[in-house]
């Protein structure tokens, strides 16, 4: 079972990354958001940030640890695991697809 | 760029600011960071704790209602001040507009409203009684004073039930019911032309009005069920570091 990340509309491709971000392990927002720079190689604002946590945490596809001084790491749940997976596999078939048509090896 | 922070929802702000401003202060804040700020703050209102079911549409009723019976107030009042000859005719939106008001008030529904539209029918009762005996400033000033008086014991009965404490509760009450009157008085002072009993009824009662309509759109717009937001993604106690 796995959630769509699409209803979560302007924080669709956020939440992805995120998602992407805390599949190497726990995070607080700072490491999730230079982590996130690296992996799509552009910033990600602090509003934007905790609006895709806020969402993320609601859904119950992350969740939050203690914290550690101020700073509070986030982890990957079992059904946050499922849904990246779940939206990487449809990624990879969409750039399947897509590299095979400019190949001229697809309809 | 702390100060933005008080832009949020005070739930949010309860949830996320600590962590919020720590990773403020490892990274400087670029101007981009601001607007991005700003941008979560308006989504944190409009979007109060990051629903993605929409909200039902009766969550928005309280909100309606609100607003509803903040229009017919101020109408009502607008009307005895300006419209002497319809004044009478329009009389009859005061109490509704009460009744309203009352069954907007913050609570979990037909239950708490149970409770409120006893009291509410009451008051509409009280209203009928006031309106058949002759004309008296001192009994009109009487009844709005205990509609006031059993408005402000429902909020401080529905602040308690959400856990808002007692300087909250208090800064509740004088916004409700002190605030209107502060900004009334010099507004009706200023507008000329109406006699010193209008003065005081626009004063005090049209800003009155004018608040309800205010809350009833933020609840409608919100599709909140209640004044105060419950606290927003609590952390479990079971949580424990990884």
């Amino acid at each position: 079972m796995n959630q769509s990340l699409g209803e979560l509309g302007r924080f669709a491709e956020p939440s992805l990354y995120i998602l992407v971000s805390l599949s190497g392990g726990p995070k607080h927002g700072y490491a999730i958001m230079t982590d996130v720079e690296e992996i799509s190689g552009s910033p990600m604002g602090p509003g934007t940030l905790y609006g895709a946590l806020a969402r993320l945490e609601r859904r119950g596809l992350i969740e939050a640890l203690e914290p550690e001084d101020r700073r509070r790491p986030y982890r990957l749940t079992a059904l946050g695991a499922t849904t990246v997976r779940a939206q990487l596999d449809s990624l990879k078939g969409f750039i399947r697809t897509g590299l095979a048509r400019l190949d001229g090896k697809a309809p | 760029m702390s100060r933005l922070i008080r832009l949020y929802p005070r739930p949010w702000r309860d949830r996320y600011e600590e962590e919020f401003l720590a990773l403020l202060e490892e990274r400087p804040p670029t101007m981009g960071d601001l607007l991005d700020t700003v941008r979560g703050a308006l989504d944190a209102h409009l979007n109060p704790q990051g629903q993605a079911e929409p909200t039902p549409w009766t969550h928005r009723i309280p909100g309606l209602l609100a607003l509803i019976a903040g229009a017919m107030w101020s109408v009502a009042f607008i009307a005895f001040v300006f419209w002497h000859d319809k004044a009478w005719e329009l009389a009859g939106l005061i109490p509704v507009s009460m009744l309203l008001m009352f069954l907007s008030l913050p609570g979990d529904y037909m239950a708490a409203h149970g409770r409120q539209i006893a009291i509410a029918l009451g008051v509409v009762g009280l209203c009928i009684v006031v309106a058949n005996l002759p004309y008296s400033p001192s009994i009109a000033i009487a009844g709005v004073a205990g509609y006031l008086i059993a408005l402000g014991g429902l909020l401080t009965l529905a602040a308690i039930r959400a856990e808002i404490g007692p300087s909250g509760r208090w800064t509740l009450l004088v916004l409700a019911v002190l605030l209107p009157a502060a900004i009334g008085f010099p507004v009706a002072f200023g507008l000329g032309n109406i006699s010193e009993d209008e003065t005081w009824l626009l004063g005090v009662l049209l800003p009155y009005g004018f608040a309800w309509v205010l809350v009833g759109l933020r609840l409608a717009i919100r599709g909140s069920a209640t004044l105060v937001d419950p606290p927003l993604n609590p952390i479990e106690p079971e949580v424990r570091a990884a």
